[in-house]
């Protein structure tokens, strides 16, 4: 009953959305919301808004059938380590990825311990009054339903990101966004390393897209500090991973897309995005 | 001189008060349980708020992934969602569904992609009609 209702409720549209060039011109066409921060950091807010959420990569892992690994995460000890508001921003987007995954598998010890590590990087940051910790930790405790647990941590952060933007604290939007994408990257090639997945090889080839985006966002802000300069010559070099990956798109709606990367593609980019991580994480 | 001040600071105050009470925390739940039916699993959530009236759209892109089903919901102080909805425009800006359909004259309160292509969506939201101008949208997703 509940899916005839939901059929009738819904419009259901298959959509194909090309990667034109006009595409990469994103935030050049559309009204930019470009602000300077007390750093003079200057922020793309619409580009930032369009990055996907990790969560779809995660989710993709949980699903290639590749069994739990908590080995490839951060540890969570580290966060004694992330004093530096860079640091601290970079390591909040990999703990809330890492979250994500653990959440993902349904594995409450190691969630908890991720919660808590995020929760440490948000009181860093002073955006943890933004996300209801406490109520996370009793979903997850509670084993309750994931979707619940997912709509909750995902609102959280994105209360926290929207507190971050309205605070033009760009620089610390972009580094979270930064980290978790570089974070669900390394899961995803190292998962990819061990199995072969096409969907899995198909969202690793589609992070081009994403790569770009970044670096759109970082050029114009490379020369504000160290850290910055720093993290774009490290995209650049996943960018350089990227070069002779490609997907093209199948001519008809519903079929798979050509994914054009070669097992050696994939191992030069499994290890520059090792090498980067890393680095952050370091 | 003293009168005008008072009156652009009196449109000034309604014009806070009145941006003060756009709180979509319940409609952000309601655009949620939207998600559930068929297993979507959140992504995003925007605040939509059309600040009185004075803004007439809200955009936001995304960049939805090939082979991947995604949801839109909306949510208004209306319990039809009456006046809110959603234009989904592809990359070149063209429009290509809205949750607005204009022969029924009918408010939906979700839109349901297929993507078949990776790339970036335009997300333009309006308020077509009413005075409802604070509302909310989710968007979640599944394989």
């Amino acid at each position: 009953m509940k899916k005839i209702f939901w059929l009738s409720l819904s419009v259901l549209i298959v959509v194909s959305c090309s990667q034109s060039d006009s595409e990469k011109k994103t935030s050049k066409d559309t009204i930019q919301k470009q602000t300077q921060t007390k750093t003079e950091f200057k922020t793309d807010y619409e580009l930032l808004n369009a990055m996907p959420n990790p969560i779809e990569i995660t989710d993709l892992i949980k699903n290639s059938g590749i069994e739990y690994d908590n080995s490839l995460l951060n540890k969570s000890e580290n966060v004694e380590k992330y004093n530096a508001e860079y640091q601290m921003a970079l390591n909040m987007g990999v703990y809330s990825v890492d979250l994500g995954y653990t959440n993902l598998h349904a594995k409450t010890q190691d969630a908890i311990k991720y919660l808590d590590a995020t929760r440490k990087m948000a009181e860093g940051l002073k955006v943890a009054q933004f996300f209801d910790f406490e109520k996370i930790k009793k979903i997850t405790q509670e084993s309750k339903d994931m979707n619940e647990l997912i709509f909750t941590t995902g609102l959280g952060l994105t209360t926290m990101r929207q507190k971050l933007e309205e605070e033009k604290r760009g620089e610390v939007l972009t580094l979270m966004v930064v980290g978790g994408w570089v974070e669900s990257l390394y899961l995803a090639t190292q998962v990819a390393e061990k199995a072969n997945k096409p969907a899995l090889n198909e969202k690793i080839a589609d992070q081009k897209l994403v790569v770009e985006l970044i670096l759109k966002e970082l050029e114009a802000n490379k020369s504000v500090s160290k850290h910055i300069e720093a993290i774009y010559n490290d995209m650049q070099k996943i960018a350089e991973g990227y070069k002779n990956i490609s997907v093209e798109a199948s001519a008809k709606e519903g079929q798979p897309a050509k994914v054009n990367m070669s097992k050696e593609d994939l191992s030069k980019l499994t290890q520059i995005v090792k090498e980067v991580r890393s680095r952050i994480i370091s | 001189m003293k009168k005008r001040i008072l009156l652009l600071m009196l449109a000034w105050g309604f014009i806070y008060w009145a941006n003060a009470q756009c709180d979509v925390t319940e409609y952000t739940n309601k655009c949620a349980e939207r998600l559930k039916p068929q297993g979507y699993k959140y992504l995003k959530s925007y605040k939509l708020d059309f600040m009185n009236g004075s803004k007439k759209q809200i955009i936001y892109s995304y960049v939805f992934s090939n082979n991947t089903s995604y949801r839109i919901t909306l949510a208004n102080g209306d319990k039809d969602n009456k006046g809110l909805f959603v234009t989904l425009l592809d990359s070149e800006k063209k429009p290509v569904v809205s949750s607005y359909l204009e022969k029924e004259k009918k408010y939906m309160p979700a839109i349901d992609i297929k993507c078949s292509r990776t790339g970036i969506y335009y997300l333009a939201y309006e308020v077509k009609e009413g005075k409802d101008y604070c509302g909310s949208s989710v968007i979640g997703f599944k394989r």
